[in-house]
């Protein structure tokens, strides 16, 4: 079981990961924006983070880069989930320091294959 | 006040045609009178110049030799009126889209909230799903529990009375005790035979009829035995059965959960691909709609003033030589510019949704 951070401003999204997610036997807390993603990460010790990229305020790319700043979190696995799916975004994720990315709609099987990897 | 308009030439023309009467009466009239009638005639061409010369300025633009000025003006006010018609439907045709573009960014609204509502109510429902689907494995779990199998225990007949497998495991326990008791009598009774024979030893009871005694126990006790093994026997198939019945039951179980579970991932995917869409709709709400009733408003407007204008006559006249084909060209060009410019692009408004079977770790995951 993992302890683990969704953010994404679609409360949709957010509910069809974190069920995905909680049926699966994983703890999950939701941030709705990068400032609230902020705050839960400064409060938790989080297993894993998912973020989408297209947010209001910080987008996706730069909360990694932020993450990365973190010294709790500079091995933490942080994953992409979002609409996006151009080679170039990925790159720029790839060097903020994401993990992995994946494309929505997302299938929840792949979702928790993919957590298994990268959780080991 | 609208006068005849004369130029210079024509001025001194008729002038000279007015003199021409005075030119044989000087001879028959006084000297004072023909300077007099000069002199008016001079004061009167002096007043006509001033009066043409106010004119002038306003046909400096037709001052042209080729050109008739009057008429071209009134040539194109006439060519003007379908152009007015023109522009005054224009007008109301953008200004009536604007209104109704206006509804259907209200609408768009509505359907987005709709579609919003709609994704949560079917969240709801799956989850009442799954939790129905949990209730009913219980429910079935616990009819299992109740459920009973053929065959009977203990009593000796032979009812078609079905039994759970716990009380089978009670029944099995029954018996074995049953069969416990039923040894321990037996000893019991060759026990009691044979501390007999030892009481009576002074009575010298043979040990024929000890065997005797022992016998007719060992023939009271067999029948029990066989009782025993025959209730064990049917325990035994009634367990293997109810056994049976059980993993078929789970099975079915099993299968219907894996059901529920790839019936559940395939509404998630459905559900995000409306969420998808309804971001999409967003997108397009904002940028694409309201650009287009503002560039509409602004064109209205602009229509409505540059009619006006052509109804009060407050345009310049174009030239003569090439009414409107100078000006159409350049003006329009930029317009459509502004236009096109105005117009968010398809790109703007993201990529296509992908489509819902996307569930392939082919391409939409990529691990760094």
């Amino acid at each position: 079981m993992a302890f683990i951070l969704i953010v994404d401003d679609s409360n949709t999204m957010r509910q069809m990961v974190q069920f995905t997610l909680t049926e699966a036997g994983h703890e999950v807390i939701e941030a709705r924006d990068a400032a609230e993603a902020m705050q839960q990460l400064q409060l938790n010790n989080f297993d894993l983070v998912i973020s989408d990229v297209n947010m209001p305020g910080m987008n996706g790319i730069d909360l990694v880069k932020e993450i990365r700043t973190m010294p709790d979190y500079k091995f933490t696995p942080v994953l992409v989930l979002t609409t996006e799916s151009e080679q170039e975004i990925k790159q720029r994720g790839r060097a903020a320091g994401a993990t992995g990315w994946i494309v929505k709609p997302f299938n929840p099987e792949v979702l928790l294959s993919v957590l298994g990897k990268v959780l080991g | 006040m609208n006068m005849p308009i004369l130029d210079r030439q024509q001025l001194w023309i008729y002038t000279l045609l007015a003199l021409l009467p005075w030119v044989w009466a000087v001879f028959f009239v006084p000297v004072w009178v023909s300077g007099a009638a000069l002199l008016l005639t001079i004061a009167a061409i002096v007043v006509a110049l001033r009066l043409t010369s106010a004119q002038i300025p306003e046909l400096a633009v037709a001052d042209e030799p080729d050109v008739d000025v009057p008429d071209d003006k009134n040539a194109i006010r006439r060519g003007s009126r379908p152009l007015r018609r023109l522009l005054s439907r224009w007008s109301g045709i953008t200004h009536s889209t604007t209104a109704e573009l206006g509804e259907t960014q209200g609408a768009l609204q509505e359907v987005i909230n709709e579609s919003e509502t709609a994704v949560l109510s079917i969240s709801k429902s799956f989850r009442s799903i799954t939790s129905r689907s949990t209730q009913q494995i219980e429910y079935a779990m616990g009819l299992l529990k109740t459920t009973r199998g053929p065959g009977d225990v203990g009593s000796g007949d032979s009812t078609e009375s079905e039994m759970s497998l716990p009380e089978y495991i009670r029944a099995y326990e029954v018996l074995l005790n049953l069969t416990i008791d039923r040894l321990s009598d037996f000893a019991k009774d060759c026990l009691t035979a044979l501390e007999g024979a030892e009481q009576t030893d002074g009575n010298a009871i043979t040990l024929t009829e000890l065997r005797e005694k022992l016998r007719q126990i060992a023939e009271e006790n067999h029948n029990d035995a066989e009782q025993s093994r025959a209730d064990a026997i049917n325990l035994s198939g009634g367990m293997v059965l109810k056994n049976q019945q059980v993993n078929d039951v789970l099975k079915h179980i099993n299968t219907t959960a894996q059901e529920i579970r790839r019936d559940v991932n395939q509404l998630i995917v459905a559900m995000q691909f409306q969420d998808i869409t309804q971001q999409k709709l967003e997108r397009l709400r904002g940028p694409l709609l309201t650009e287009i009733i503002k560039s509409l408003g602004s064109i209205s407007d602009e229509t409505r003033v540059l009619s006006k204008q052509l109804k009060m006559g407050m345009l310049p006249l174009p030239s003569a030589k090439s009414p409107g084909a100078e000006s159409a060209g350049p003006e329009e060009e930029p317009a459509q510019a502004d236009e096109a410019q105005r117009r968010p692009s398809a790109d703007h408004l993201g990529s296509k949704p992908k489509p819902i079977s996307g569930g392939g770790e082919g391409n939409s995951v990529e691990l760094f």
